[in-house]
């Protein structure tokens, strides 16, 4: 449950909002490499907190970000010319490069070239993994870039997707970060028959949280009677809203590390960017087209989508899954979306196995409002994380142990009492 | 790991079970919002204010749905009300002794009904 007040400072991330200050002081997932893909190719539009975008790849290979309007009268940089490395505006001719500067202004009258004058909004830009991101804040305060493990995989063993996703990025995120859900919504069986996965038997693991300095680790732990163990899948929340989750550690996804990202579109609406990466084998990417119903239109909307119930089968409910629905990433699109295109959250009724959603909201809205008010950054966008060594696991252990020694927490990451 | 913990059990690092909203429920709470300094711990009794919110809600949607008691029903309102702030005392102004305060006076408040 949040008031009125600390709901709107979780889900307003327009630039003037406290989050949405802060936000643009991390690097963040923008689109697909596979958008921009040829040099000289087709600008692509796209949104990102809230403000209309294009980015284009030059004629040298190098991306460029920046505010879809020209700023000669606004017209769309999308409809240009890429060419001779860079865009040129259809209305006037105006081009600007990958940093925003005006490089030709041919319709005007000779000596009031607006050449090294005006300059378009730009953001910096990288790519890495499959996955252009860009940084929309203050040149001066640009952070380093957080290289996760996934990053640095060969290519084939990582594979980025991407996938509208119809509501406030908060609840997106809040999915994944709530053990409890798995063994009803995702339960490869019709409900009152056996379970077939471990993480589907108990259906109420005790969650425990831990505060590190990129944001929050849980585990969500669960009895396993017949062996007389423990088993604990830990999940890794790194503000803002990336989420590494734990493979299975049996069974097809025993495996399968994923990756989460959950950036903001606007405010009723989020990009979910996933990496799949396997150190063990390629990743099988039909199969996880398959498995997470990843089926999407040209503009990344999902085929299965609110406009036909995630074509919701009956039938399938009473012979084949809970859900009804196709594909695991679909089944978890369609609880958030459906939460509402932002969630009230003035209206919920959360018990223990929240406590997790719990935290990483108390996290966010005092980040948020530290910033806002008295400046302060968060730990998360210090120098010194170990990006590539930080990893979702999933542990069996004895009654006698517990999560937080069977996967210790870096030392580098670990927060004093008060952190 | 932690199983149902008895109502007497101050353990401030440990998430414990709120399932209703009597006194001596209220009087547990306050005793663990007492011990909890550190962030995670305030969290946990954040967690704990959401349960106990609930329970109160529980109480508050069966009076709703009899109508049978209107002053039952104003006066389950206004401790819905003051859970709220409660909770916004642990999870906003981090307040645990304030917390703890008036988590024993709405403890007696629920009493002397």
């Amino acid at each position: 449950m949040l008031s009125r007040e600390d709901n709107d400072i979780l889900t307003q991330t327009d630039a003037g909002t406290p989050l949405g200050d802060l936000m643009r002081r991390f690097w963040i997932p923008a689109l697909l490499s596979e958008e921009v893909a040829e040099p000289d190719g087709a600008p692509r539009r796209f949104r990102l907190l809230g403000e209309d975008l294009i980015a284009f790849r030059n004629t040298d290979g190098v991306v460029g970000v920046m505010e879809e309007a020209c700023p000669h009268r606004r017209a769309s940089l999308a409809l240009g010319v890429n060419a001779e490395n860079g865009v040129r505006c259809l209305y006037h001719g105006w081009k600007f490069d990958v940093n925003g500067e005006c490089v030709d202004t041919p319709a005007e009258p000779p000596g009031f070239s607006m050449v090294g004058k005006v300059r378009a909004k730009a953001y910096p830009a990288r790519e890495a993994a499959g996955v252009i991101w860009a940084y929309m804040g203050p040149a001066a305060e640009e952070p380093i870039f957080p290289d996760f493990e996934m990053l640095g995989f060969p290519k084939g063993h990582v594979a980025a997707f991407k996938m509208l996703e119809e509501c406030n990025y908060a609840q997106a995120v809040e999915g994944t970060i709530d053990s409890a859900h798995a063994g009803v919504l995702h339960r490869e069986s019709p409900w009152g028959q056996p379970a077939k996965y471990e993480h589907e038997k108990d259906l109420s693991p005790k969650l425990e949280v831990e505060y590190t300095k990129y944001g929050l680790r849980y585990g969500a732990v669960r009895n396993l009677k017949d062996e007389g163990l423990l088993h604990a899948r830990v999940t890794e929340v790194i503000l803002p809203f990336f989420t590494l989750i734990p493979p299975d550690g049996a069974g097809v996804r025993k495996h399968r590390r994923m990756a989460n990202a959950f950036v903001p579109r606007d405010n009723t609406s989020c990009w979910h960017i996933q990496w799949f990466f396997d150190e063990t084998q390629p990743v099988d990417i039909e199969f996880r087209i398959k498995e997470g119903g990843h089926y999407i239109d040209e503009n990344y909307r999902k085929l299965r989508n609110l406009s036909n119930w995630y074509q919701q089968d009956r039938e399938m409910m009473k012979s084949t899954n809970m859900s009804g629905i196709e594909g695991i990433l679909v089944q978890d699109h369609a609880v958030s979306e459906t939460q509402g295109p932002i969630l009230d959250r003035t209206k919920e009724h959360l018990g223990g196995s929240d406590v997790a959603v719990v935290a990483w909201r108390r996290q966010m809205i005092r980040a948020a409002r530290d910033f806002s008010t008295k400046g302060v950054v968060p730990t998360v966008l210090g120098n010194d994380i170990p990006w590539s060594q930080i990893r979702a696991s999933t542990v069996r252990f004895s009654n006698e142990s517990n999560w937080k020694t069977e996967v210790p927490l870096l030392a580098e990451v670990a927060l004093t009492a008060k952190g | 790991m932690e199983s149902l913990v008895a109502l007497s059990d101050v353990r401030a690092d440990v998430l414990h079970d709120v399932f209703d909203c009597r006194p001596e429920t209220l009087l547990a709470l306050a005793d663990r919002v007492d011990q909890s300094v550190e962030d995670i711990q305030l969290v946990y009794r954040e967690a704990e204010m959401d349960e106990l919110w609930r329970a109160v809600s529980i109480n508050v949607m069966e009076l709703q749905h009899t109508r049978a008691a209107p002053e039952k029903l104003a006066f389950w309102l206004e401790i819905k009300d003051e859970v709220m702030r409660i909770h916004d005392i642990v999870g906003i102004d981090l307040d645990n002794t304030l917390a703890a305060l008036a988590l024993r006076q709405l403890a007696s408040r629920v009493s002397a009904t």
